[in-house]
């Protein structure tokens, strides 16, 4: 028969030595289980590396259509 | 929920379901994957066989079509019983309660589930706790016409499951019903 109130403090001593570094890493580990376990069961994962691509700001992306632009194509047809 | 007796000890007895294997009978229960592991990783028992047929009916028999209960007596001396224990219950909640407030306070958040598989690894276990009795929803998504009650949502039974962490705790595992549909 489990004593509850000794495991009261017993337990709030165990959770408050996983410091936020240690959680991360479980988390991580946990997660990567997971993945595993549905790789395992036949489940297909597709896994991106995500790059973060850095918008250059080019004014001559931005201007104003000229009015006789729609000609050309009127023109070409 | 039926108990027996062995040299002097109390045991529970539970009832694990698995898919029929055509050739072999399990020696041994089979670990829950993480994905599923409500309580932690472990090893799952129903305390009574009707649910371990629903269970079997719904989740397990996708491959062969047909599935197998088997039975096990359980020590749940040291099993935090949160179904028929006032303060089993009430301490178990609150120390859920903590743990997820632990994570937010360290910028995680986490699903109930996690809370539940990192407790069972790296604190119940530590403590000296080796399972977890905890009564389940009462509902069961596959099958949406399974009577659980003559008066609809009156439900009256509790849907028990035990989790043991450690195959130490398990004994006399042995098939019961094989090849149910």
């Amino acid at each position: 028969m489990l004593n509850y109130k000794e495991l009261d403090t017993l337990f709030d001593h165990i959770l408050n030595e996983f410091s936020k570094a240690d959680l991360e890493n479980w988390l991580a580990f946990d997660a990567e289980r997971e993945m595993l376990e549905r790789l395992q069961d036949g489940e297909t994962v597709i896994t991106h590396h995500s790059i973060t691509v850095t918008k250059l700001f080019d004014a001559r992306e931005i201007f104003l259509a000229e009015p006789w632009v729609d000609d050309i194509y009127t023109l070409a047809a | 929920m039926q108990r027996v007796t062995l040299k002097d000890k109390a045991f529970l007895v539970g009832y694990h379901t698995q898919e029929w294997r055509e050739t072999k009978v399990l020696e041994k229960p089979i670990s829950c994957d993480a994905s599923n592991a409500w309580l932690g990783i472990g090893y799952y028992f129903w305390s009574e066989i009707e649910f371990a047929h629903y269970w079997g009916q719904d989740f397990k028999k996708h491959r062969t079509g047909c599935y197998d209960i088997y039975s096990a007596y359980l020590d749940i001396a040291n099993c935090i019983n949160a179904v028929f224990d006032e303060e089993g219950y009430f301490f178990f909640r609150k120390k859920v309660e903590i743990a997820i407030l632990h994570f937010l306070n360290n910028g995680q958040d986490v699903s109930l589930k996690k809370v539940h598989r990192f407790l069972a690894e790296n604190v119940w276990q530590k403590m000296g706790v080796t399972g977890i009795i905890y009564d389940d929803i009462p509902t069961n998504p596959r099958i949406k016409n399974r009577v659980y009650s003559e008066i609809p949502d009156l439900y009256y039974k509790k849907r028990i499951q035990i989790v043991i962490f450690d195959l130490g705790n398990i004994f006399k595992f042995s098939i019961v019903l094989e090849e149910q549909t």
